[in-house]
């Protein structure tokens, strides 16, 4: 049987077993087995012991390497979807597996891009510009730095809270902001 | 909709807006979206405005500033360019406050 045949052979278990990890744990527990064999009678013919068990040990290594630095294969990698209803003011993820990528997520659906760094801050009002007091460009990294960071904990604060929301109805009335009622504007030709 | 690919510029949930408050901008391109900027200062800045979710409180703009409207807000805003403003409610305009400071809200 050709490597390449062998190789079909596995995939076609996964597939039935659903997952790489499973082959692996399997694989492992059957190498695992032929070690404890090999070291069970140890005694009546140690040289021959000795070698085939650093043999299974390494093909144990190689096994679990395949396993846990293998490529990732397309049906490995969870759907991920997104969906956005906004007259109901919903949102929908499914199959983002970590809190960071909901985060980076979170960050292109409010829009949010990277501020340029600023050339002062203003220590009172604004309207005076004796109080605004120049940055260096380190001290200016530094602001976006920590406004860079204010927005991860914003929005890792939003998904924390709409994910522990999840398990509640997910459809609420929109209020509408102070404002969004103004009366119709005359056109003009 | 897959996230590997581009996104659409969507709305966020109404009032959740990140704040960034007492700093200046000078010659800068700034992407208004998803902020809420309060007593800020712009000089020669171009704001980009995409979904039209954003805040400027008590903020300067100091002398020149331009204003680049995308997606959506380019829509609304050439039909805003068709309104007759000498009739339009003070709803619809931005408050100027006494010290000279704008707020859009």
């Amino acid at each position: 049987m050709k490597f390449e045949e062998i190789g079909k052979l596995f995939q076609s278990i996964e597939l039935r077993l659903r997952g790489r990890s499973a082959i692996v744990a399997i694989g492992a527990g059957i190498l695992v087995v032929a070690l404890w064999l090999m070291m069970k009678d140890y005694a009546a013919h140690p040289m021959f012991s000795a070698i085939a068990a650093s043999c299974l040990v390494g093909g144990l290594l190689i096994f679990l390497g395949f396993g846990l630095l293998g490529k990732t294969r397309p049906e490995e990698i969870p759907d991920k979807s997104f969906m956005h209803v906004d007259s109901m003011g919903i949102y929908v993820a499914h199959g983002i597996g970590s809190h960071r990528d909901m985060v980076h997520l979170m960050r292109h659906v409010f829009g949010l891009k990277k501020l340029p760094p600023p050339s002062h801050v203003i220590k009172g009002s604004a309207s005076n510009p004796e109080n605004y007091v120049a940055l260096t460009a380190e001290q200016s990294r530094a602001v976006i730095a920590k406004v860079e960071e204010g927005i991860g904990g914003f929005l890792s604060d939003f998904v924390r809270h709409a994910t522990s929301e999840s398990d509640r109805p997910q459809i609420v009335e929109h209020l509408p902001e102070q404002g969004d009622e103004t009366p119709p504007i005359k056109g003009k030709l | 909709m897959s996230i590997t690919s581009q996104l659409p510029r969507l709305p966020p949930p109404p009032g959740r807006l990140y704040l960034v408050e007492n700093l200046v901008f000078n010659g800068d391109h700034i992407q208004l979206d998803g902020y809420h900027f309060r007593n800020c200062a712009f000089a020669e800045c171009v704001f980009h405005i995409s979904a039209g979710n954003f805040k400027l409180e008590e903020c300067f703009l100091q002398t020149n500033w331009w204003v680049k409207f995308e997606g959506n807000a380019q829509k609304v805003f050439k039909l805003a360019s068709m309104m007759d403003w000498q009739s339009v409610s003070p709803n619809y305009k931005p408050v100027w406050h006494p010290s000279g400071g704008v707020s859009i809200t």
